[in-house]
């Protein structure tokens, strides 16, 4: 058959049109599916958000690489709570202005508890990596966590102290900025220190800030001849008062909290935290192969050590990319995590019960030689 | 036609061929060396930029490092602690650079601070703490030299800071530099879409126009630019930051080995290069316009004369011829305006003789008699001339589109419809073919056709070209002639038969007058008792019955039936169904029941009964014959008005007899139905039925009396149905014998003429029986001779005589001379033309020969007395 020159000119025009149409329908993405992040990214806290933004980073990444959620890119939109209950309900407010399905966060149980209330009344998710306050414990809210809650840590603090150091007389000192969690934390290791045969036991407070003066706060402490000093506070705060105690040559065994234990507490608190135990989410010298696989991404990418809040930040990522995969038809985002309950967590399974509350190991650790130290011994 | 260009299109292109698209190339050359000039300057004037930047940051940090170099040379002559502070605030408060400046000792406690005002409630908790662990205090202590710390979240402000540690003899001058003073700087660099980031060892975004970027703590070692400068590497690049593509350069900044990135967005770049581009583009469309309006108005002059060609060539195609082209404005437009107008005055000639020849070939299509026609290959009509009209009726343009097999006899359709399914396969190109037409009036047309058929290049069928002669005529001619020749034979064989049956019978019944008469005279002399009556009657029957047989022959020779007279039809058959011939047949055929069924009523028909009993002797002895064993015969006698739709249509109207004679034999095959009343044909047994004249003498004798028979034939039997029109009831009369004495003469004398002897002999025997004087000659001239000398009262005069001249002519010349003669005809045939011409001339009686002595006496009597 002869083709006319029209039809030729015909044909060559809808091949013309035909393939970039083609290629731009091959290669088209589809849409993204946005998930939320919030933390303290600026202030004393922002170790802690930044390195819990790093692991969700990284997480998302993972989850690209395989193919995305459902066969869409994930993105991630951070935003900064600056650990202020305000700017924390106004950055919710935009993320669930921008209809995200799910919010990463917060890095720190009091923002959690200021916009929870906003978060329970909006379809939206948050799964948080790091709140561990116990005021949220069984209750069936928009709340899910990656981490356990912080009596487990305090509990565990305090057998250990009373077991293995026998110290009888404790001073608690925390920073009523994280009330939430510092205060529940403080109420459990009251409990099973005292429980344990502990004598006597005296909270202090301050509230984290430019106007906090430290040093009174350790004098005034040191006259009641304590056994040990803990200190629930962030890891600025935390290194601060222990410059304080090794200033005045105060001898006394400092235990620290799990909030504290990020690599700001080793640079700022050098020689004075040198002795200190602390409690650990995580070990970090885990010999976990997808453990070691994420801690040499982590610093091959952001140069630095990886620290809790990253671990759980990542943990947290996944379970929801591996939810929303396996989510059944007209099934909540809530309802496939607790369907599903048990997720693999990168230094062990991450259970969570019918509340949307976490479960997992924790350690005791100490730092030695400028380095956090896990206590294999002690569980 | 359509694909091809038209002249202003093809000159279009080729001045776009020839013109824009070298100026279209050269653009584009142009454009691609400009683009890449204009890369190429970027990439040195970002890279001199990038290096310029670093100058600005390492000059800026180069303030902060002079001010602590001074504080560390004062240090020793203020080394008294409140003095130490007091020159700390005091620089500390003078300086922009600072958030705060510490001064450790040898062994990393500090141990005078300087602070802005209000952080002042915070140095109770700073002095005194230990940063001896802090690597930077190391290295200055070791090396004497400053050191500027990594990024870090300063104790005091909480803010990303940068410490500067300066050693002061033992002691080391530690300051925490405010990096915003440098942000500010960077900022202003970054103006106009132009962005500088200060990126720390780690890969981490320390310094940008975008705070945001800081705070995140963003990190930018994952882009190749920034990791091969943290690896010591500047260069210039591409890259993609935030999804965003950039083109930049890196450059060192030395005392920190941070990295001074300065970009530029590469969309800002495409901007530029776009206003180029923009400007390369209106000047090619300009060219372009410029060419395009050019190519339009040569291509316009060029193409106006060719389209005036064209419009000149197409009023030409139309048939006009009468305008011619004027010349052009080019040389070889001129000369093809001629040749045009030279073709054109060709074309006008060629199509006139054409037109003629045309018109004379349509006239002998359309005037021909002949059908013509052109068939598709479907065999529908496309073309017919006005014959079709008288073939069928219909007008032509009826006819046109519409299958030929629509006229076609529906009979004869298989003949065309195998002949148009045989012509492609055998490839025929030429068939003759005889079909009928139906017209619209249902009357036949036979034609003759005679088809060319066409077939293309793939043994296709095209067309059929179809002449049809118009035959109906002919064969309407042939079949009359064959009809006209059969019944010429026919005519022929019975005239000979006529011929020989006359002959035959007038020798018979010459014979048989003596066998007839003579036995009558016998019995007048004859006692009533006289034991040889019986005999001599018997004598007299037989030749009475012999005398029917001869009147047979003459009735087939001539169609001419004897006396008619009333009789009444269901005595006739019953008579004859009493008869000893029916018993006779019967006989013959023991397992054949015969079966009579009278009409109820009287019914009479006017006829010879003797032939009509002969004509139903005929048809039940061939009913008879049929039945080969078992079988019936059966008549049925019956009556028809003459509104009777079970008459026949060729009988006159009237009412009619029907008189039924069925058997339950085999049949009549059609092939021989036709046939069976013509003389001598018979399909029995030879000898069986004797003379072959049965069913001729039946058909005969009942056509003579004005009827029909017609018959219906089966396998299960025949049936003959003779129909006789009907006559009125005969007023009541007794008939009977005649005594001889009421026909007794009274001497009138009679002279005979016959020139037969006995037949003289017996007449003038009889004659004289009746008492009358009988004299006898024996021929006309006889007795012209005899009456010249004497007269006679009557005579009985015979027609046929030889030699000499006939009864007829006799009679003319004896009343030529005696008008008034009265004579009595005799003949041996029924009637011919003499006798009834004799009798015209006033002859008082015809007697057929033989006649009896009371029919001689009856007719003497009459005409004597009449």
């Amino acid at each position: 058959m002869r083709l006319t020159k029209r039809s030729t000119f015909l044909i060559v025009l809808a091949a013309a049109l035909f393939v970039p149409a083609a290629v731009l329908l091959i290669n088209r993405q589809p849409a993204p599916l946005t998930i939320g992040f919030i933390g303290g990214l600026t202030g004393k806290a922002a170790d802690l958000g930044v390195d819990c933004r790093r692991g969700a980073e990284l997480a998302v990444a993972r989850i690209n690489e395989q193919g995305g959620i459902n066969g869409r890119p994930v993105e991630l939109l951070v935003k900064d709570d600056g650990h202020n209950e305000a700017l924390a309900r106004a950055a919710v407010a935009e993320l669930l202005a921008a209809e995200v399905p799910v919010i990463i966060g917060h890095t720190t149980s009091a923002m959690t508890m200021a916009t929870l209330p906003i978060i329970n009344k909006s379809s939206t998710l948050l799964v948080s990596p790091t709140t561990s306050t116990p005021l949220l414990s069984d209750i069936d809210d928009n709340l899910i966590r990656s981490c356990t809650v912080s009596t487990t840590a305090a509990t565990t603090m305090a057998r250990y102290l009373r077991e293995r150091t026998d110290a009888r007389r404790a001073g608690v000192i925390y920073d009523l900025g994280n009330q939430a969690y510092t205060e529940q934390w403080y109420q459990s290791f009251r409990e099973t220190f005292l429980g344990a045969g502990g004598d006597i036991i005296q909270p202090f407070s301050f509230t984290s800030g430019p106007g906090a003066q430290l040093l009174p706060l350790v004098e005034q402490m040191r006259r009641r001849d304590f056994d040990v000093l803990v200190v629930v506070a962030n890891s600025v705060d935390a290194a601060m008062i222990c410059q304080q105690v090794h200033k005045i040559d105060w001898h006394i065994q400092l235990a620290l909290s799990d909030w504290s234990a990020t690599e700001q507490l080793l640079s700022l608190g050098g020689q004075s935290v040198e002795g200190a135990v602390i409690s650990q989410f995580f070990n970090r010298k885990s010999s976990s192969a997808s453990y070691r696989d994420f801690k040499l991404r982590f610093e091959q990418v952001y140069q630095g050590d990886l620290g809790f809040g990253a671990l759980h930040a990542f943990n947290a990522v996944m379970l929801v990319g591996e939810s929303i995969n396996g989510r059944g038809p007209d099934e909540s985002l809530k309802e496939a995590i607790l369907r599903r309950s048990t997720f693999p967590g990168l230094q062990g399974d991450i259970v969570i019960n019918r509340y949307g509350d976490a479960s997992h190991p924790t350690y005791m650790g100490v730092i030695n030689n400028g380095d956090f130290v896990i206590l294999e011994d002690f569980r | 036609m359509s694909d091809s260009k038209t002249l202003r299109q093809s000159l279009l292109l080729s001045h776009i061929l020839t013109g824009l698209l070298p100026l279209a190339l050269i653009a584009l050359f142009t454009l691609l060396f400009v683009i890449k000039t204009v890369r190429d300057d970027f990439f040195v004037r970002i890279d001199t930029l990038s290096q310029g930047t670093r100058g600005q940051i390492q000059l800026f940090m180069g303030q902060p490092l002079s001010v602590l170099r001074t504080i560390a040379r004062m240090l020793p002559d203020a080394w008294q602690h409140e003095a130490v502070e007091a020159m700390l605030n005091s620089h500390l408060r003078d300086s922009t650079y600072f958030d705060s400046i510490y001064l450790l000792n040898d062994r990393g406690r500090i141990v005078s601070a300087g602070l802005p005002a209000d952080r002042e409630s915070q140095r109770i908790d700073l002095l005194g703490i230990n940063l001896s662990h802090k690597q930077e205090f190391t290295a200055v202590r070791a090396s004497g030299e400053p050191q500027w710390s990594d990024t870090f979240l300063s104790l005091s402000s909480g803010k990303t800071s940068l410490t500067l540690y300066v050693p002061a003899g033992e002691a080391v001058l530690a300051a925490d530099i405010n990096l915003s003073l440098l942000a500010q700087l960077i900022t202003r660099l970054s103006r106009n879409n132009v962005v500088t980031a200060v990126i720390d060892r780690n890969g981490a975004i320390i310094i940008h126009p975008d705070p945001s970027l800081i705070g995140d703590s963003i990190m930018m070692n994952n882009i190749a630019l920034v990791s091969s400068a943290l690896a010591g590497d500047e260069r210039a690049g591409e890259f993609i930051f935030q999804g965003r593509r950039y083109l930049g350069a890196t450059s060192i900044i030395e005392p920190t080995k941070w990295v001074c990135l300065f970009a530029e967005p590469l969309d800002h770049l495409g901007r530029r290069l776009l206003i180029v581009l923009l400007i390369f583009a209106a000047g090619i469309c300009g060219a372009a316009a410029l060419s395009l309006v050019f190519s339009l108005y040569r291509a316009r002059s060029l193409a106006a004369p060719i389209f005036e060609i064209t419009d000149r060539t197409a009023i030409i195609a139309r048939g006009d011829y009468g305008d011619v082209l004027p010349p052009g404005s080019f040389v070889e437009l001129d000369q093809l305006a001629e040749n045009i107008n030279s073709m054109a005055d060709a074309i006008r000639t060629r199509e006139s003789q054409l037109r003629e020849s045309e018109l004379h070939y349509r006239e002998l299509i359309e005037q021909t008699s002949n059908l013509v026609l052109r068939l598709e290959h479907d065999l529908s009509i496309s073309y017919a001339n006005h014959t079709i009209v008288r073939l069928t009726g219909f007008e032509v343009d009826e006819v046109i589109g519409r299958p030929l097999p629509d006229f076609v006899y529906p009979e004869d359709l298989h003949l065309l419809q195998d002949a148009a399914k045989h012509w492609p396969q055998e490839e025929t190109t030429s068939a003759s073919l005889e079909v009928r037409l139906r017209h619209q009036d249902d009357t036949i047309r036979h034609l003759l056709i005679t088809a060319n058929i066409h077939f293309d290049d793939n043994h296709h069928l095209i067309d059929i070209s179809i002449i049809g002669h118009d035959i109906t005529a002919r064969l309407e001619m042939d079949r009359q002639r064959r009809e006209l020749e059969r019944q010429r034979q026919q005519s022929q064989r019975m005239e000979m038969l006529g011929l020989m049956a006359g002959g035959v019978a007038h020798d018979l019944n010459n014979i048989l007058a003596g066998i007839i008469n003579y036995p009558e005279l016998l019995l007048l002399k004859l006692e009533q008792n006289d034991p040889l009556r019986p005999t001599i009657e018997a004598i007299r029957r037989s030749g009475e019955r012999a005398a029917a047989v001869v009147a047979d022959l003459l009735t087939v020779a001539r169609d001419s039936a004897a006396v008619h007279e009333t009789v009444e039809i269901n005595d006739l058959v019953g008579a004859f169904a009493a008869s000893p011939e029916l018993s006779t047949i019967r006989r013959h055929h023991p397992d054949v029941d015969f079966h009579y069924t009278p009409y109820p009523e009287p019914i009479f028909c006017r006829c010879s009964p003797i032939h009509i009993e002969k004509a139903v002797m005929n048809l039940v002895i061939n009913a008879f014959e049929a039945v080969e064993r078992a079988g019936r015969v059966e008549i049925r006698c019956d009556r028809l008005d003459e509104t009777d739709t079970r008459l026949p249509h060729d009988l006159a109207p009237g009412s009619y007899l029907r008189l039924e004679v069925c058997d339950t034999g085999k049949g009549i095959d059609a092939e021989h139905l036709g046939k069976i009343f013509e003389p001598f044909f018979s399909k029995k047994r030879l000898g069986r039925s004797g003379t072959g004249l049965g069913l001729t003498v039946a058909w005969s004798t009942v056509r003579e009396h004005g009827g029909t028979i017609v018959v219906t034939s089966s396998e299960s039997g025949s049936a003959f149905t003779v129909y006789l029109p009907d006559a009125e009831a005969p007023a009541a009369t007794v008939v009977e014998e005649e005594d001889i004495v009421h026909l007794m003469g009274r001497g009138e004398r009679v002279l005979v003429i016959d020139d037969e002897q006995h037949l003289r002999e017996i007449a003038v025997h009889m004659l004289t029986t009746l008492n009358y004087q009988a004299t006898a000659v024996d021929s006309g001239e006889a007795a012209l001779v005899y009456l010249e000398n004497a007269s006679a009262d009557l005579l009985l005069l015979d027609m046929q005589m030889a030699p000499g001249i006939n009864g007829r002519e006799t009679y003319v010349r004896i009343c030529s001379r005696s008008p008034g003669q009265k004579a009595v005809v005799v003949s041996g045939y029924s009637t011919n033309e003499d006798v009834e011409a004799t009798l015209r001339c006033g002859a008082g009686a015809f007697l057929k020969k033989p006649y009896s002595l009371r029919e001689l006496g009856r007719a003497v009597q009459r005409v004597l007395n009449g």
